[in-house]
Order: structure tokens, then C-alpha cells, then sequence
């Protein structure tokens, strides 16, 4: 899982990502109705509902939060290995550059053992 | 390999978010632990009423936020320390300030989005406002400044000191003595201070070297770090204020249109975002007056979880009151029930109905009085339908049929408009009876699994004595569409179960309610919790829908039991009859 580089070398910072952008990403595929802006509406929607189809769709939203929680955990991980992955990129760039750096202060040196061979 | 020794924490496979960042209000793990728990109860509470949904989701989001400012929390770390790497690297050239200027130049040739500035010895994400605001106190000395960078190696611990340094007054005697310390300190050998930071008796060694004033000055400064690095800073406070006001803005709640158990509902959310609520409704009309709740991180993570169980209770009522209409039916209950508004409450003709059917019940079961009246109402819709048809034939039989029938017509349709609400009350009585079964059942279940869990059993005496019995019950439909507690085989529970729950559960009445649950007298729970919550679900249910309608001893319950409860009717009522 290697993080996006921008053309410098150094990785990008994801951009940062609110919690109900996070939920509803997650729970858009999975149940649509549960997503923030569609709770709301649910208590019109669903007016006229006997109490079997409230059990239901009750039972329905559990199932729905547990697979959430499922993907939820599934996505911590996954951004907990960008994380990781960064990490390493951003020592990556730095170890890059200081080893540039040094190159350009030995290059004298280097060159002057190389004249007098 | 320039930068081996430095990168050695690249290799580490640790998790991301070992420490918390400063900005978050710190929650412990049995507060979290206590948090998940009672989320998982108000997920099986979520099966018997989908509205539980919205409050579910709201802490989610409000997890999903936590972890996403924790993770550019984590990026921001990365750069840092990739910073503080190239910073050692540079050891031999130019002074400090050029060295920063150099790095900044490096990072934002890359893009980074930050700039960072030393802090001790550290480089350290620079804010973005270069500014600090509000900074008070006065300006340290070199000593002071080399004295922090010595002592204080983590950023966060230097920031506290220089805090707790400033706020020192000139010339007082307290800043000689903290002069004095600083400079046997700084006058140590290289190894003995790291010693000194680093190993207990070496620390103590140095504590036993200065004068009992020296000494003092440090027990003190111990004490204002440990403060002071705990303490939420005032930007902080600010962001938590201003994300409940934009909550509150987004919700556009409208206090003066709110019921009270809405208003209370808004308040333990925003004491869920460390809100400070104890100024009740005040805040809800004047946002402006919201505070953060102030106090130590132990303090402040039991407010937000508390904020959580106060949610959680909140909708376990607004279930409850849902069912409250069909449960109150003795005596001293009507008038209240005549102050009911809507759906709620019950006419006084539907009451006396289903009195009637109560009453009826004693002697017939749910099941045959409904069966019998749906027949009877079939034998009376073929008569109407019979009489109609007879109205359009134009034969004298017919004729003479019709004429000799007719009269009997308004009399049929009321009786059967009568019977048809008879039926629906009857099924209502049940659908009703079978939900509050669910919801007790949901809550008795999801205790069970709370008290099979090792810190349920290490904290809760007599847990598995209540588990063991609680699994030994269940809740059933009894003839009578009324809910009762029964062996799990569905058999007549045994009184020995009974008393076990009953002699280890005892509720206690505060100010606000039900406030303490307590298991034996030992074991009361200060806090409240899920089990709480769910115990008090389900003892409510006990002596709601049982010991007030059932006999007081549960061995009566058989009697009833033994009527089939899908019985049919011993003769089907003739249409006429």
C-alpha cells in the first residue's frame, strides 16, 4: 500500500476526511437509509408502519450497524498501513536528500583523488 | 547509511496511535470498554425500535472524527519526526535557527503543508497562526530555555514547563530557588543527567542533594506538569465548544418547540461532546453560554460517558412510554391517562373495551375469544351479503326474502363494525405484548453476554449466579395476551430462580430517577452503566407486565399455561346467535 508521491517525493497527506463523511462512505453501501443526512427522514417514511415491519426494518438497521462496524474496522487498518506506509516514504525523501547532500560535498574531494590518479 | 541509527523506530510494526494526541480529551480503556458496551446494548435495542438508529449513528460519526483527526494527527507525526531526523543530521553545521530555515526550505519544496520551529531540542510542527495568543508571563532566561531543552526532552512536557516557568514571578523567592535547581542541573555531567532523568535512584540521589526548599520547588513542579499538561488548552476548549454550536446548528433544534424529552435528548448529546450541561436547558436557548466541561482527563472522559448512558436511558424511556398507554390500566392510572394527546392515549370507549376483553379473558383464552369473533363476523358479513344480493333480483321470492331481511341490516353492519374492533383490539393486545417480549428478551440476552465477559465477572459479585439463573428464564405470551416470565423449556418458572434474581438485584431511587443498581449490598455500582440500564429494562419488565398482573407466587403461572393457547372454539357461534 504505497502513498501517492507529488512530484517533490514526498508522500501527500490524504486530505482529511470528517467522521460523517467517513460514516456515510461506509454505510452508503450498506444501508442507505442509516446515512446522516436520511435518518431524519426516516420517522416520516415510515408513519405508517405496523409494529412487524418496525421490528423488521429494527432488525434490518442492527444487522446493518454490525457489518458497519465490521467495514469500520476494516477501514482502520487500512488506513492505519497508509499511515505506516507513509512513515516510511517521508524518511525515504529525507534520507534522499541528505545523501544528495552529501554526494555534493564529497564530489570535490572525489573529483581531486580522481585528477591525481 | 546516514540516518541508521535515527530510523530505528521504521522498523517497528507498532500501532499507529500508541500515544493519544494532545488535542483529544483522553478517554481510558475501561471508559471505552464501558462506551462499547453500552453502544452493543443500544444496538440490540435498535432491533425493537429502528429510532434508536439516529443516536447509534451520531456516535459513530463521532468516533469515525476521533479516529480521522488521530490519523492526520499520525501523518503529522511522520513528517515531524522525518524532520527531527534530517534536523540530527545537520549536527555539524550552521546554528540552530539556520538549520530550521533549512528544513523548512527542504519540506516545502515537497509540498509538506506544514513548517515546524524548535521546541527544546526538537523541531515541532509550528502552529499555523505564528502568533500565540494570550501568551502570558514573562520571558525566560537562557538558563531557563537550556534548562527546559535539558530536562524536559518530549515537546509536550517542555511546553508545560516553559508554562509553569513563565507564570513565575520576577524576583520572587520561589524563582530564586527554581534558579538554584536549574543551575545544579545544568551543572551536571552529560551522563549523570540523563541518569538523573532516566533512572529513579539517581533521580532521587539529586533530589536528596538540593535544600529542602529546592526540593519543594520540584515536588511542586512535578505536580503543576503534571497538571498543566493535562489541563485542555484554550484552543481546545474553543474547538469543542464551537463543534457542539455547529452540532446544535445542524440539528437546528428549536428549543422553544422542543418537548422536554427532547431538550433532554440534545443535552446528553452535548454532553457526549464534552459539553458541560449543568446548566440544563440555558444553554440549548443561548448557545453562546456553552462551556466545555473542565477537569482531568478522567473527569471530562466520564462526562462524555455519561452523556452516552444518559442518552441511552433517554431512549429506553421514550421506548417504554411508547408502550405505556397499553400498560397502564389499573384504577389509579386513568386520569393520566386522560391527559394523554393522540395516538397515545386511549378513548374512553376503546378502554372500556378492552376492559371488557380482559375480563373476558379470565375465562377464555386470547385466542378463542378471537377466533370466535372472527367467525361470528364472517357468519354476520354472508348475511349482509346474502340481503344485498337479494335487493337487485326481481323474482317475488327473492322479493319476499329481501323485504322480510332488510330490517335486520343496520342491526348486522353495527354488529359487525363492533366485532371487527373487537378483532383489531384483540390483535393489538397481542402485537404489543410480543414487542415488549422482544425488548425484554433483547435486554436479558445482551446481559447474559455482558456477564459471561472476564471483567463482568471480576467486577460484578454473584455474576454468575445471575447469569446461570437468567438463563434459566424466558419471557412468554401467556393466554391472556399478557407477557410472563417462564422456565426457558416454557415451563412454570421455579420459584428458586426467581428468588435469586430478586435477592441479588435491588434499585435504588435518587434524584434523578433510578440512579444506583445494585447487585447484594456489596456490590452497589456507582456508576451507571448497560447492565444498568438493561437490568432496569428488565426488572421494570418484571414487575410491570408480571408481579402486578400475575400472582404473587410464579407457580400460579401453569394454570394458564395449560389452556392450548391456539385452542379453537368448542362450537362456532351461529350467525344469528
Amino acid at each position: 500500500m504505497s502513498p501517492v508521491q507529488n512530484p517533490a517525493g514526498i508522500p501527500v497527506i490524504p486530505a482529511p476526511k470528517s467522521g460523517a463523511e467517513v460514516y456515510n462512505g461506509i454505510m452508503g453501501t450498506i444501508e442507505p437509509e442509516l446515512m446522516t443526512d436520511q435518518i431524519p427522514l426516516m420517522k416520516e417514511k415510515y408513519k405508517d408502519e405496523t409494529p412487524e415491519q418496525k421490528k423488521a426494518r429494527g432488525q434490518r438497521y442492527a444487522k446493518a450497524m454490525e457489518e458497519y462496524d465490521r467495514c469500520y474496522a476494516q477501514y482502520l487498518q487500512e488506513q492505519d498501513a497508509k499511515v505506516r506506509s507513509f512513515k516510511i516514504g517521508a524518511i525515504h525523501y529525507v534520507e534522499e536528500r541528505a545523501s544528495q547532500r552529501d554526494r555534493k560535498m564529497m564530489q570535490p574531494f572525489e573529483s581531486s583523488f580522481g585528477s591525481h590518479s | 547509511m546516514l540516518f541508521h541509527s535515527p530510523f530505528n523506530f521504521f522498523r517497528e510494526n507498532r500501532r499507529v496511535f500508541v500515544d493519544k494526541p494532545g488535542a483529544m480529551p483522553e478517554v481510558t480503556d475501561t471508559q471505552k470498554q464501558k462506551a462499547a458496551e453500552v453502544i452493543n446494548a443500544l444496538q440490540e435495542t435498535l432491533k425493537a425500535d429502528p429510532d434508536a438508529a439516529g443516536a447509534i449513528a451520531e456516535f459513530k460519526v463521532e468516533e469515525a472524527d476521533k479516529d480521522a483527526k488521530k490519523f492526520q494527527e499520525a501523518y503529522h507525526t511522520a513528517l515531524k519526526n522525518a524532520a527531527n531526523a534530517y534536523y540530527k543530521s545537520l549536527a555539524a553545521e550552521d546554528d540552530d535557527q539556520a538549520k530550521v530555515e533549512k528544513i523548512n526550505d527542504l519540506f516545502k519544496a515537497a509540498k509538506a503543508p506544514v513548517a515546524f520551529q524548535l521546541a527544546g531540542s526538537e523541531l515541532v510542527i509550528a502552529p499555523e497562526a505564528p502568533e500565540e495568543k494570550g501568551e502570558k508571563g514573562r520571558v525566560l532566561s537562557a538558563t531557563e530555555k537550556q534548562f527546559i531543552a535539558e530536562a524536559f526532552p518530549k515537546p509536550k512536557e517542555a511546553a508545560s514547563a516553559e508554562r509553569v516557568l513563565k507564570a513565575m514571578q520576577k524576583g520572587s523567592p520561589q524563582l530564586k530557588v527554581a534558579e538554584t535547581v536549574y543551575k545544579t542541573f545544568i551543572d551536571l555531567p552529560l551522563a549523570e543527567k540523563q541518569a538523573v532523568l532516566n533512572n529513579p535512584q539517581s533521580r532521587q540521589k539529586f533530589l536528596n542533594a538540593l535544600t529542602p526548599e529546592g526540593r519543594q520547588f520540584m515536588a511542586q513542579l512535578s505536580q503543576d506538569l503534571e497538571a498543566s499538561s493535562k489541563e485542555l488548552s484554550e484552543d481546545e476548549l474553543e474547538e469543542i465548544e464551537e463543534n457542539a454550536r455547529n452540532f446544535l446548528k445542524k440539528k437546528k433544534f428549536d428549543v422553544s418547540k422542543a418537548s422536554e424529552m427532547e431538550k433532554n435528548l440534545m443535552l446528553a448529546q452535548l454532553q457526549m461532546r464534552g459539553i458541560d450541561t449543568s446548566g440544563g436547558e440555558e444553554i440549548l436557548k443561548d448557545p453562546s453560554k456553552l462551556k466545555a466541561f473542565k477537569g482531568s482527563p478522567m473527569e471530562r472522559g466520564f462526562n462524555q460517558i455519561m452523556g452516552l448512558i444518559t442518552l441511552v436511558l433517554l431512549y429506553i424511556q421514550k421506548m417504554k412510554d411508547m408502550f405505556k398507554p397499553k400498560e397502564k390500566k389499573s384504577p389509579e392510572a386513568p386520569a393520566e391517562d386522560k391527559n394523554k394527546k393522540g395516538s397515545e392515549a386511549l378513548s374512553p370507549e376503546k378502554e372500556a373495551m378492552r376492559q371488557k376483553l380482559k375480563e373476558q379473558m379470565k375465562s377464555k383464552t386470547g385466542a378463542v375469544l378471537l377466533s370466535e369473533r372472527e367467525t361470528k363476523r364472517t357468519g354476520i358479513q354472508n348475511q349482509i351479503k346474502t340481503t344485498n344480493n337479494l335487493k337487485g333480483k326481481t323474482d317475488d321470492e327473492s322479493k319476499v326474502a329481501y323485504e322480510a331481511r332488510k330490517g335486520e341490516l343496520p342491526q348486522l353492519t353495527q354488529e359487525e363494525a363492533q366485532l371487527s374492533q373487537e378483532i383489531a383490539m384483540l390483535q393489538e393486545m397481542k402485537k404489543e405484548t410480543e414487542t415488549q417480549k422482544s425488548t425484554l428478551t433483547a435486554g436479558k440476552d445482551a446481559l447474559v453476554s455482558y456477564l459471561k465477559q472476564p471483567n463482568a465477572k471480576a467486577k460484578i459479585p454473584n455474576g454468575d449466579q445471575i447469569r446461570e439463573n437468567l438463563e434459566k428464564v424466558s419471557f412468554t405470551l401467556n393466554d391472556r395476551y399478557e407477557l410472563c416470565i417462564r422456565n426457558i423449556t416454557g415451563d412454570a418458572v421455579d420459584p428458586a430462580v426467581l428468588n435469586v434474581l430478586s435477592g441479588n438485584v435491588r434499585i435504588r431511587s435518587g434524584i434523578t430517577g433510578i440512579d444506583h443498581f445494585a447487585i447484594d449490598d456489596q456490590g452497589v455500582l456507582k456508576q451507571p452503566e448497560n447492565l444498568q440500564t438493561l437490568f432496569r429494562q428488565l426488572l421494570e419488565g418484571f414487575r410491570a407486565e408480571v408481579k402486578t398482573d400475575e400472582p404473587p407466587h410464579p407457580a400460579a403461572a401453569p394454570a394458564v399455561a395449560s389452556a392450548p393457547a391456539g385452542a379453537s372454539p368448542a362450537a362456532p357461534a351461529s350467525p344469528k346467535s
